[in-house]
This record gives C-alpha cells, sequence and structure tokens, in this order.
C-alpha cells in the first residue's frame, strides 16, 4: 500500500486491525504461537515500515519522472 | 644488536603486510604463524566464541604447502600463506556452514563461496569459521545453537556490534591474521569499530556474494576485517573481480589497491557529515571529541576539511529497512514456514516484517534509492571522501539475559553506515581512538563508488599518524 492509494487511506486502526490479522494468519501458517506482547511489537514494527514506504513515497514525489508518470485525470489532478 | 625472537602473542598480532614480509625474508613460516594462532584459538576462544569451527588440520597442511612454496620461491602474492576466517554465512566446501543458526546445523556446502576460492588460490590458510549474529540479521539470544561472541575489550560487558561479531572478534584478540564479513546495513563497519579493527565494505558489485547465504539481496556486500587499512587493500586485492554467477556483480576493472596507499593525502577534499550525529540521531559526546581531534590529524596531513549534508539518515534507513526486510523474507521465508521454530527468538518473528511489506512499497523503496544514488554521487563530484561516526557509541553492555529481552520484536534506529549499503559506495571503518573506559571508537571513511583506493590511503594515512594501531587488549 502506497500513501494516497486505496488500500492506505483507511483508519490507522482499521490497518493495524488488518496487520494483526495477517501476523497471526503467518504465524499459525507456520505453527508458531505469539504471545500478545509479541504480536502488539509485530504490529507496531510492521506499521512503521509502512511509514517508512510513505515516506519514501514522498520523497521520491520531489522528483519528475516522465517516464513514471500517469496522466493527469488518472493521477487526480484537474 | 641481537633482535629478541619475537612472543607467541606477538606473532599472533602480525598485520598481513608484517606477516608477509616475514615470510619472504625467512624469519616466520605459514607454519609457525598458523600454530601460534591455533593455540592461542585454542587457549581464548572457550572466553571469546569468536569461532564456532576450527580446522585445524586443514589450516595445518594448506600452512605447510604455503611454507614449502616460500623456502621454494613459490610463492604468489600477499595472501599466500596468511591465515584467514570467515564468518559463517560464508560457504565453504565440505566444511559445516550453519550462519549461526539451528535452521543449517547439518548443513555442509559442496562448493565454496566465490570468495573461498578466491583466497585458497592466492595461498591463503582457512582457520576455521566465526561466529555471526542468526542469518547475519538476528540479535543474540540464549536459545541459539552457540554462544555469542564476546568483545575482547571488556570481555565481561561488552558486546561485539554485529552482524560480524566472531570476524571483528578475531582479528583484534589475535586469532586470525584476517577475517571475512558481509554487511547490509553496517555489519561489517560495525564490529570493527567496537572491536578497533579495520573493516572494509568495497562498493556494491565489487566482491562476488555467490555462496554467502543472502541477508538482502541488492544490500549484501561481503568485505574483509583486519588489524589495519593497508591490509584491507592487500585482502580486496585476492578478493575483488567480476563473477558472473553473482547477477549484482560488476566487470569493473580491479585496479592495484594498495600502489598509492602511500601516497601523501595533501589536498584531498573531505566531506564531514556532522548532521548524521548533530541533528538526525544522537551520538557519545567523548566518541564526537574524538572525532573532531582525527579531523584535526587529517587536516594537519594536509586535506581540505570541508562540512557538508545529504539527506536525513531516516531516508536512508527507511529505504534500508523496507528493501532489506522484504529480501530477507525472500530469502528465508520458505525456510521460515517449514521451520520457524529453529530459528532464534530474535528472527522466529521479526521475520514476519517483510512478509507484510507490500510489493508497492518495495518498489518505491527502490525508486527512491535510485534518487538516494544520484544524491551521492553528485556529492561526490565535490569530495574525494565522506567521514562520519562509524557508530553512535562505544560497544554496548551485552545484555545481562542473555538477549531474550532485546530478541523480541521492537522497534529499528537509523544507523551511520545504512546510508553508503543503499547508494553502493565503498565504506571503511578504522578506529579512532578509545573511550575512558577503555572501549573502541570507529571513524567511518566513504568514497566514489569503485574508489577504494582512495578511502584505503585516506585510512592508512591516519592510522601512521596515530597511536591507535600499537594497542591491543589484553587477554
Amino acid at each position: 500500500m502506497t500513501a494516497g492509494k486505496p488500500g492506505n487511506t483507511a483508519p490507522k486502526e482499521g490497518a493495524q486491525a488488518l496487520l494483526r490479522s495477517r501476523v497471526t494468519t503467518l504465524a499459525a501458517a507456520a505453527g508458531l504461537a505469539l504471545d500478545a506482547d509479541d504480536l502488539d511489537r509485530l504490529v507496531k514494527v510492521a506499521q512503521e515500515n509502512l511509514e517508512s514506504a510513505e515516506r519514501l513515497s514522498a520523497y521520491v514525489a520531489r522528483y519528475d519522472e516522465p517516464a513514471f508518470g500517469l496522466p493527469p485525470r488518472r493521477a487526480g489532478k484537474p | 644488536m641481537i633482535m629478541a625472537e619475537p612472543t607467541d602473542e606477538e606473532i599472533c598480532f602480525l598485520t598481513i603486510a608484517d606477516a608477509g614480509r616475514r615470510f619472504r625474508d625467512g624469519t616466520l613460516t605459514p607454519t609457525q604463524l598458523t600454530e601460534a594462532l591455533l593455540a592461542r584459538i585454542e587457549r581464548l576462544n572457550g572466553r571469546l566464541h569468536a569461532y564456532l569451527l576450527v580446522t585445524a588440520d586443514q589450516a595445518l597442511a594448506a600452512a605447510a604447502q604455503a611454507t614449502k612454496a616460500f623456502a621454494e620461491g613459490r610463492a604468489t602474492g600477499p595472501m599466500h600463506g596468511i591465515p584467514v576466517a570467515f564468518k559463517d554465512n560464508i560457504e565453504t566446501a565440505g566444511i559445516r556452514t550453519t550462519a549461526q543458526s539451528r535452521v543449517l546445523l547439518d548443513h555442509i556446502p559442496k562448493q565454496d563461496a566465490d570468495v573461498v576460492h578466491r583466497l585458497k588460490k592466492a595461498g591463503a590458510v582457512i582457520l576455521g569459521k566465526l561466529a555471526c549474529l542468526e542469518f547475519a540479521h538476528g540479535a543474540p539470544s540464549p536459545d541459539q545453537a552457540f554462544p555469542p561472541a564476546r568483545n575482547p575489550w571488556n570481555t565481561d560487558h561488552g558486546f561485539t556490534g554485529g552482524s560480524s561479531t566472531g570476524s571483528a572478534v578475531a582479528v583484534a584478540a589475535g586469532l586470525a591474521t584476517c577475517a571475512l564479513g558481509s554487511d547490509t546495513g553496517g555489519s561489517i563497519r560495525n564490529p570493527a569499530a567496537m572491536c578497533a579493527t579495520a573493516g572494509l565494505m568495497p562498493t556494491y558489485g565489487r566482491v562476488s556474494r555467490r555462496g554467502i547465504i543472502p541477508y538482502s539481496f541488492s544490500l549484501d556486500h561481503c568485505g574483509p576485517l583486519a588489524w589495519t587499512a593497508e591490509d584491507c587493500a592487500l585482502a580486496l586485492q585476492s578478493l575483488a573481480g567480476f563473477d558472473a554467477a553473482d547477477p549484482g556483480s560488476a566487470s569493473t576493472p580491479v585496479p592495484n589497491f594498495s600502489d598509492g596507499i602511500e601516497t601523501p593525502i595533501t589536498g584531498l577534499r573531505i566531506g564531514v557529515l556532522r548532521h548524521f550525529f548533530e541533528r538526525d540521531a544522537e551520538a557519545d559526546p567523548e566518541m564526537i571529541a574524538s572525532f573532531d581531534a582525527a579531523l584535526g590529524v587529517f587536516k594537519s596531513l594536509g586535506a581540505e576539511i570541508v562540512e557538508t549534508e545529504i539527506e536525513p539518515l531516516s531516508t536512508y534507513h527507511d529505504a534500508k529497512a523496507v528493501i532489506g526486510e522484504a529480501e530477507f523474507f525472500a530469502a528465508h521465508g520458505d525456510d521460515w514456514l517449514a521451520h520457524a521454530n529453529d530459528f532464534g527468538a530474535s528472527l522466529r518473528s521479526r521475520i514476519l516484517e517483510g512478509a507484510l511489506i507490500p510489493a508497492s512499497n518495495y518498489l518505491t523503496a527502490q525508486r527512491a534509492r535510485r534518487h538516494l544514488i544520484a544524491r551521492m554521487d553528485a556529492t561526490f563530484e565535490n569530495f574525494d571522501a565522506l567521514m562520519t561516526l562509524s557508530v553512535p557509541q562505544p560497544a554496548p553492555p551485552f545484555p545481562t539475559d542473555g538477549g531474550t529481552a532485546q530478541a523480541r520484536p521492537g522497534p529499528r534506529r537509523p544507523n551511520f553506515n545504512e546510508p553508503f549499503n543503499v547508494t553502493a559506495v565503498p565504506a571503511l571503518s578504522v578506529c579512532m581512538g578509545f573511550s575512558s573506559t577503555g572501549l573502541p571508537f570507529g571513524l567511518q571513511i566513504a568514497g566514489r563508488a569503485f574508489n577504494e583506493a582512495t578511502i584505503l590511503r585516506l585510512g592508512h594515512a591516519f592510522e601512521r599518524a596515530t597511536p591507535y594501531r600499537q594497542q591491543r587488549p589484553d587477554l
């Protein structure tokens, strides 16, 4: 999910619930029992990685990369 | 004047350059050096835990061959007869390679990594396999297969830094003349700084990673740790070169890294990255004072010192975190799904971070990285080298619980090494002095892509102008 894209616009609580669900599912697939504290910590770290990507997205937006640009209407511009 | 015979300890502390000179003038043989090192390993490894495996028989056989080659005038180059040890994520044919993980306890590779092959071809003597953080990424925890290495400057309290823990300990403690490590976000320079060795992360693509168990395909580097910058130059000469089996390998010509190392540094322009530790993150005041004194040394040697800035530390960290974690899961996710409980406490759950990074975020991070590289290249149009701290503080205390708490998932902090992994330029750590409590400080020198020679020259000039290469841990 990149900042500004549909999957990233959910409220933070919703995004965290989604992350929590994914962590639980993946851990179960690996036969791993996570305690509540580890689960909270992992969700927090995963959230930080998403925030890292949002900052990088803003950083990339500083540069004009015509080859990767969308037509203005598709990019949400008037 | 009659010269006293060197003690075994003095022999173990010889640099690659000095040992080579003595091999050539016949005052020492590779067998004598190897025997002295094996005896010292036997005496100290129980305290330091630098080695996971010592290959004494193979080492003595290789040393005997090298001794014969010197006696017959067939010695080939500066690494001939030099005892070397490998971080245990570097594969060695017929010799167990675990990456310090239970997951690979029975892994005996069929082939040597490219770097092992090159060093054997250069006549080096392989002493064994060295401790590291699990898969070069985990943290120490009591449930791991081997105990963590201990910092020789303070075996009771000092952490080694990581992840090439055993590599730095072995060189600093005189248990190997040279060691190889890997570096994805500082794993050569961080332990080098905390253990007072030199450690070089070469330019991305300069040294093949074939046969090195990956952490992050696009950020992994392999390089030497040795007592001096000059020794790193000698080792790099044998390691560098194109390898078609490594998709990241570069076919750039390999210069002679030692040729100009004695050339005065007068007129070299050094950019100082002070914002890393004055604005972006904090650092130990005593270490900053040592850094300022180091800059004074370079100035007195004729270098031009200029303050400069690059992107904030956090931008490089964001890119490294997203790329590194995603690539780590890509490399190890299948193993984790099948054997999660064989991973140590740290990686067992933290590996999941990488599974939660969407592909679009990974690609955004790689796009950002392209701009960060371009910005770094532009910076190097104005400078011959950039200097900053290698680490923000001296070796921290080893966790009293063996690492149980530290192994739990938690936020990572930006470090001073990651910018140069992300931008694929070479960076060297050399010892910059010691704290009032006797723990080492590290100076980091970064250079233009494929210009390792200049940063090695700067490191060498600094080591020659300062007394820190005369000091060894008291063991």
